[in-house]
């Protein structure tokens, strides 16, 4: 990509750190540098956005009219399992991880990550099992069809395919606890002098407990669907009552892990938008060390809180009270994070750049999608909710305008420093009136179908669901189509545009040690860390 | 970091130079510990219910985790030091010991601003002898290296006025 292909034409040394880029294919292949591994992980997470967004575009089809019309119900499974697994594994999180890579060096004056190479293998593990798991789709039995939580026993019915889930599984873990430990080792050993814990900015703060919540609950994940594995063709009974075992203890063992990976899906993107916030409100961050204190209490919380996604699972009442409560709470350091970005914004002297605007709008529909959240923690009235179309609003609302929303901001908000050009505010402007209009005519409806009893997971339902059915549809497809504008902006940014001042934003030179570096930054930042004050 | 050491007043000068490292080895194993108190807690109640097979996953990942730290910690722990003693000047890096070295007369040593490798570098500092020179402090910053600069050259000319 432009953004450091351009700019080594300058040093006449031949020490040997001192090289740009090499040539060719190949350089992507070997690189162990920071900004290229960033890259790399942003386009990957671009292009499964697509494909899972095509797969919700299939799902969106069949139900925008009851009755069964293009997929058969076989099918559909797979289209929603696969989307969802596409979307957590595929598109969010390693957007958040070259991002990472990307910003975090930069963000705290480091020359490049900890570990270099090892930061070359856990991009170059995604592309394998993003095959592996495609390919499932043209197997025997077709891909898993169980929904990406993958209980059993209905999971064990999958056929040729499962074990090539399982292990794409596991290869995407080791990507993801590869990158955790390196960003986490990066950020406490490689600080520039001066650049204290509580003076990192928020994006940093946010990762390295994003890092640490990856690295306690990976290994829980691993053993489950290890055992799933085995209880299909060793002759286990882990999760089998026949055996002894029981079908319970995966889903705790899947929530365990599941609840803080939902976290990791949001946690950065507090810290993206506790980054933009302060920069178009022309003050700085309201309560930052509050902000920190938060993020490690709703990390925390989140190791307290798994089943209240089982319910309906015939807990003993203590359990029902306890999960209620403990999930109630996290709605305290969560109100804490809103309330310190509506005081940055409050008497800012505000301007509406899209990055800001897709900030903005972040806080408002998080807060919808929290505030279902708080709802459905309540286990008297989950028994309702729960497996209904209101689960499926409330999810899509803390992910698609709370993480996707954030990452679309950090991406206008730093792809002028990336790629040296300034975007298209016009169209960029454009892109977030489409999204956010679409995204809320897709998602609103679902709420109503959720409370009326319209099952999640379903190809047909019945005729009174017919009119919030066929709204979502439409929302969906002109948001996926949106979609193809946001590629536009950026492609067209990337091929040149007006020059970009290294600050690009006014006054950014006060938020942050990447608004330092000219933009693009040369492919090798703070050779020489700079004193931090 | 720069540390300057003194042994016999206007003869004997040691200089250490360290590396930007964040973390102590006494962080790192509080770190370590953290996460080995969290994963052990997990992998035993898992193994507890039944479900051993997270204890072998969470085994490997903190060995993971303490290896990459521990040899982060290593690179980082990259040092220079200075000897002035006398008429001679020592240069000497390495990590538990001396990799590099290099003896110069401190008579014909001179310090020397080199152009910064790329517009965002600091500039480069050498120490320069009979037409050879060699780059010193690479992984400071640039008020370091001024600072560095300042503190050799005055220890470099007492040394002389004393040796005269
Ligand atoms: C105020 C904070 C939140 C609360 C109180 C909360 C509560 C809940 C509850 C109780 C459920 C289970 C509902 C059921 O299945 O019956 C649930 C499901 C879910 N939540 Fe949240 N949530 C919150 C924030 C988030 C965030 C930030 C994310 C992700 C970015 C998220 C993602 C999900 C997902 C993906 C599911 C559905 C999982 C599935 O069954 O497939 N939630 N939430
Ligand atoms: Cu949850």
């Amino acid at each position: 990509m432009s953004a450091s292909a351009a700019t080594h034409d300058d040093h006449h040394d031949d020490h040997h750190d001192d090289h740009g880029p090499a040539k060719g294919f190949m350089r992507w292949v070997y690189t162990t540098n920071h900004k290229d591994i960033g890259t790399l992980y942003m386009i990957t997470s671009l292009i499964m956005f697509m494909i899972g967004g095509a797969m919700a575009l299939v799902i969106r089809l069949e139900l925008f009219e009851p009755g069964m019309q293009y997929v058969d119900p076989g099918f559909f499974n797979q289209m929603t399992t696969l989307h969802a697994l596409i979307m957590v594994f595929g598109a969010v999180m390693p957007a958040f991880a070259g991002m990472a890579n990307w910003m975090i060096p930069i963000m705290i004056g480091a020359p490049d990550m900890a570990l270099p190479r090892l930061n070359n293998w856990s991009f170059w593990l995604l592309p394998f099992g993003f095959v592996m798991l495609a390919s499932t789709l043209f197997m025997e039995g077709g891909a898993p069809a169980a929904g990406w939580t993958l209980y059993p026993p209905l999971v064990l019915q999958t056929g040729d395919s499962f074990p090539f889930t399982i292990f794409t599984i596991h290869i995407l873990g080791i990507s993801s606890i590869m990158a955790a430990i390196n960003i986490i080792t990066t950020v406490l050993n490689m600080r520039a002098p001066g650049m204290t814990m509580m003076k990192l900015p928020l994006f940093v703060w946010t990762w390295v407990i994003t890092a640490f919540l990856l690295i306690a609950v990976m290994p829980v994940f691993a053993g489950a669907v290890t055992m799933l594995l085995t209880d299909k063709y060793f002759g286990t009974s882990f999760f089998n009552a026949a055996g002894g075992g029981d079908p319970v203890l995966y889903q705790h063992l899947f929530w365990f892990f599941g609840h803080p990976e939902v976290y990791i899906l949001i946690l950065p993107s507090f810290g993206i938008i506790s980054q933009i916030i302060p920069t178009f409100a022309r003050k700085p961050l309201f309560g930052y060390s509050s902000m920190v204190y938060a993020t490690a209490s709703i990390g925390l919380l989140s190791f307290v809180v798994w089943a209240h996604h089982q319910y309906t699972v015939g807990m003993p009442i203590a359990g029902e009270l306890y999960f209620t409560y403990a999930t109630m709470l996290i709605a305290v350091p969560t109100g804490v994070k809103v309330f310190n970005w509506i005081s940055t914004m409050w008497r800012g002297s505000m301007t509406f750049e899209t990055p800001m605007l897709f900030a903005i709008a972040f806080v408002m529909l998080f807060t919808m999608g929290g505030f279902t959240g708080l709802m459905m923690s309540i286990s008297p009235a989950d028994l309702q909710y729960h497996d209904t179309y209101f689960i499926v609003a409330h999810f899509h609302y803390v992910l698609v305008p709370g993480s996707v929303f954030a990452l679309m901001a950090g991406t206008y908000y730093w792809l002028p420093k990336w790629t040296g050009y300034m975007y298209d505010e016009r169209l960029g402007k454009l892109h977030f009136w489409l999204t956010t209009i679409s995204v809320n005519v897709t998602f609103f409806p679902q709420h109503f179908l959720g409370l009326a009893g319209m099952p999640r997971r379903i190809p047909d339902y019945a005729v009174q669901f017919a009119e919030f059915n066929a709204w979502s549809s439409v929302g969906a497809f002109v948001f996926g189509f949106s979609q193809l504008l946001f590629i536009y902006i950026i492609i067209k940014a990337v091929r040149g545009g007006q020059k970009a001042t290294d600050e690009v934003w006014e006054g950014a030179s006060e938020h942050g040690l990447e608004w330092q570096l000219p933009s693009p930054p040369p492919y090798h930042s703070w050779i020489t860390a700079p004193f931090v004050k | 970091m720069i540390k300057t050491e003194q042994g016999v007043p206007g003869r004997q000068h040691r200089i250490i130079l360290t590396a930007n490292a964040s973390m102590t080895a006494r962080q790192m194993h509080f770190f370590l510990a953290i996460a080995l108190l969290f994963l052990g807690m997990t992998a035993t109640g898992f193994v507890m219910l039944g479900a051993w097979p997270v204890l072998p996953f969470a085994g490997l990942e903190w060995l993971l985790l303490a290896y990459c730290m521990r040899k982060t910690l290593d690179r980082n722990a990259l040092r220079e030091v200075i000897t002035l003693a006398d008429d001679v000047l020592i240069w000497e890096q390495g990590r538990l010991e001396p990799e590099r070295s290099l003896r110069l007369q401190s008579a014909w040593v001179a310090l020397e601003w080199g152009e910064s490798r790329n517009r965002n570098h600091a500039r480069r500092l050498f120490l320069r002898s009979h037409g050879r020179r060699t780059e010193i402090g690479a992984f400071l910053t640039e008020d370091e290296r001024a600072t560095l600069a300042a503190t050799l050259t005055r220890l470099l000319s007492d040394n002389q006025k004393y040796m005269r």
